[in-house]
């Protein structure tokens, strides 16, 4: 009798077994966003946000930027004679999660947003958090953070934007943008902060007070910055759209683009790079807002914006294939796989004698850990260094 | 994995959120219903079937008292009863299976189309495949000031009133699971059935399992246990599978002459079964034992006089 009770029990955890990885395998993935990168000093060293950790990374080696203190020496650490690593850890911040990428924020000092409601100052000499408890934001932080040389601007995921000062860090005030918020870092110029919301509206809104001067809606969810670039913004949305507005919310233009458009344009010599989730990159001529040409890549959806070089155009796909366009006809000039998936923006490090670097490197983030930094030589596509060193 | 299954239905969710004037909680509740009852017939065919082997039970227990000690001819007579009574011990997990994608592609469509998170919201383009909807992405996750993209031991310290989802979950399951079980049988020794009184253990077990997912998901998850629950209850009364008796703790409604009609039935059946038992020929001893043996030697040809041969079917000629 006990034999038989063991056995179903045996067909009734095999069965919550098969649940559990059925379950598992529908689609919906656990995490929230993925790695958000920043260049940061002229040592251009990386900075990258994801899940629990943030860590800088030295662009010559592709390894941890070594500690050092305000005198610029690096640190030991006392009991294995090996220099200390940059490295913070929220786990030790109750849980603490990071897709906002640092910003500068006094000598020696970084802020960064937590999605875990807080804003947090980060001792650059130490890796270690100052204020462990932080600074309450209004709600979860999945975007990076702007500023300017008065106030910082923090996008929230389900709010808006909170605007704080930037000596004292009070809050000076917050727009409001219902439940959906902003995903995607706002911009400012000129005293007006521009940014981008999942209700569908993109907003400019007075740096100093907050106060709306204009917002106009793109007929879809805005998860991707705008673009400022020669006096007018331009914005894509899930309505397959990209438009062009005036610096008083005025439509000037509106393409149709094949998917949903989730990155920023990128402007570089009178165009405007393009892409969007069905795999298509588009360059567009700013002036008669028409599009020059269009490619579809072999590499599926493509989620960041392209990073554009003096020769190419550079762009990181779903399927971890990154492939470098010709930039006067959007022809792929070479591809390489990283066989994860690529859905953080690219970054340019520029060649640097001081830094040994005699050539540009594109450096492409996966959300896969184990796959989170790859280095290619801007030029050539030539594979530089990996982070974790594989 | 389940592409082919969760983009249908995010569509139809996303569809059903239109029509429902952007209504999330209107468009999962109307979503479950029509799931419900595409799924009916086949929810049927597995309560028929587990209804019938649980009906068998005494018969069941009767022959295996009968040819305690002779396995091979219980698993006989246990199979011509099955033949007897028409019924394919298989029939109550076909449909099972067949539900199992579509529950899990319902989960994951309505997990997806609130896309709470970027993750979740990149994962799902590509998914709507009628043009317009995307407009829609992301839906209004906010119901009677109750974000329902979140678990309800998230929300629990600010929005107490959340916890009646995992609660009502679990009376429901309970409540369904309750009702769909047969009347209690008894074994030879008038004892409870020990295989009977686990599947009763279960309907304990499921609620509170099914109430802790409930705490742990989202609660868009729990709308969904909840009206699957009260739709599959209102099923089973309508078609009178619903135990209502049992669940208020009545015996079966059987009336002394039933009883004496369905135990004279019952001793029909037995009589029929160990008739058809008995008149097979016997595998020779060591049938089973003897193929094995030869199983165990590759080379080894079975004698066409072996018994194993013999009882496989004559090829047509």
């Amino acid at each position: 009798m006990r034999r038989f009770n063991l056995r179903r029990f045996a067909m009734f955890a095999a069965l919550l077994l098969v649940l559990a990885v059925a379950t598992g395998c529908v689609g919906t993935r656990i995490g929230v966003s993925w790695p958000s990168l920043r260049t940061i000093g002229d040592a251009q060293q990386i900075l990258v946000s994801y899940n629990e950790m943030i860590l800088k990374i030295d662009p010559r080696t592709g390894s941890l930027a070594e500690l050092r203190d305000s005198a610029g020496q690096t640190r030991f650490d006392p009991e294995t004679g090996q220099a200390r690593l940059w490295r913070v850890d929220g786990r030790q911040i109750e849980n603490a999660q990071f897709f906002s990428a640092p910003i500068e924020y006094t000598d020696n000092r970084l802020l960064v947003a937590s999605a875990a409601l807080r804003l947090l100052l980060v001792d650059d000499t130490a890796a270690r958090v100052e204020n462990p408890s932080g600074l309450p934001l209004a709600g979860v932080v999945v975007a990076d953070v702007t500023f300017d040389d008065e106030r910082v601007y923090v996008p929230l995921s389900e709010q808006g934007v909170q605007a704080f000062d930037l000596e004292t860090l009070e809050q000076v005030w917050m727009v409001s943008t219902g439940n959906s918020g902003v995903w995607s870092k706002p911009i400012v110029a000129d005293g007006v902060v521009y940014f981008s919301s999942m209700n569908h509206n993109v907003y400019a809104v007075d740096a100093a007070t907050g106060d709306t001067l204009w917002s106009y809606n793109l007929g879809g969810a805005a998860a991707g910055s705008p673009t400022l670039y020669e006096g007018y913004l331009y914005a894509g949305s899930f309505a397959r759209k990209l438009v062009k507005l005036d610096l008083s919310g005025t439509l000037v233009g509106e393409l149709e683009m094949d998917n949903w458009v989730w990155s920023a344009p990128t402007a570089a010599d009178g165009k405007l790079y393009v892409t969007d989730l069905g795999g298509s990159v588009y360059a567009i001529d700013a002036d008669s807002f028409s599009i020059d040409w269009q490619v579809k890549g072999s590499g599926g959806g493509i989620r960041a914006a392209p990073l554009v070089t003096d020769e190419y155009v550079v762009v990181g796909s779903r399927t971890g294939l990154v492939e470098w366009l010709n930039r006067s006809n959007g022809t792929e000039v070479f591809e390489r796989n990283v066989e994860a998936e690529i859905l953080s923006e690219l970054l340019l490090i520029e060649p640097s004698e001081t830094l040994n670097l005699p050539e540009p490197l594109v450096i492409v983030s996966t959300v896969d850990p184990a796959r989170l930094l790859i280095a290619f030589t801007a030029t050539q596509g030539g594979r530089q260094w990996v982070y974790p060193p594989q | 994995m389940w592409d082919f299954i969760i983009n249908p239905f995010v569509t139809v969710l996303t569809l059903l959120y239109s029509l429902f004037g952007n209504d999330v909680v209107l468009a999962i509740t109307a979503f479950t219903v029509v799931i419900r009852l595409a799924t009916s017939p086949l929810v049927l065919q597995q309560q028929r079937s587990t209804n019938a082997m649980q009906e068998l039970k005494p018969e069941l227990d009767r022959l295996k008292e009968k040819y305690k000690g002779d396995r091979e001819k219980f698993a006989q007579a246990q199979m011509e009863l099955y033949r007897a009574k028409g019924i394919n011990p298989m029939g109550g997990c076909l449909p099972l299976l067949v539900q199992l994608p579509i529950i899990f592609g319902l989960y994951g469509a309505i997990l997806m189309a609130m896309g709470a998170t970027p993750f979740q919201v990149i994962d799902l383009s590509g998914r709507l495949l009628i043009p317009g909807l995307d407009n829609l992405v992301p839906l209004n996750k906010i119901w009677l000031g109750i974000d329902i993209t979140q678990a309800p031991q998230l929300l629990m310290n600010t929005q107490p009133i959340v916890l009646i989802l995992p609660v009502l979950v679990m009376v429901t399951t309970w409540l369904q699971s309750k009702l769909t079980l047969p009347a209690p049988t008894k074994n030879g020794t008038g004892t409870p059935n020990p295989a009977e009184q686990m599947t009763r253990s279960m309907t304990t077990f499921l609620p509170i399992m099914y109430g802790f997912f409930a705490l742990s998901f989202s609660v868009g998850l729990s709308i969904y246990f909840i009206v699957s629950n009260v739709v599959g209850i209102i099923q089973y009364t309508l078609l009178g599978k619903a135990n209502w008796r049992g669940l208020l703790g009545l015996p079966p409604k059987v009336t002394a002459a039933q009883a004496a009609a369905n135990r004279q039935a019952s001793d029909e059946l037995i009589k029929r079964v160990v008739d058809a038992v008995e008149s097979k020929p016997k595998r020779a001893q060591g049938g089973l034992a003897a193929q094995s043996a030869l199983s165990a030697r590759p080379n080894a040809k079975v004698p066409s006089s072996s018994p194993v041969q013999q009882n496989k079917p004559k090829k047509k000629k």
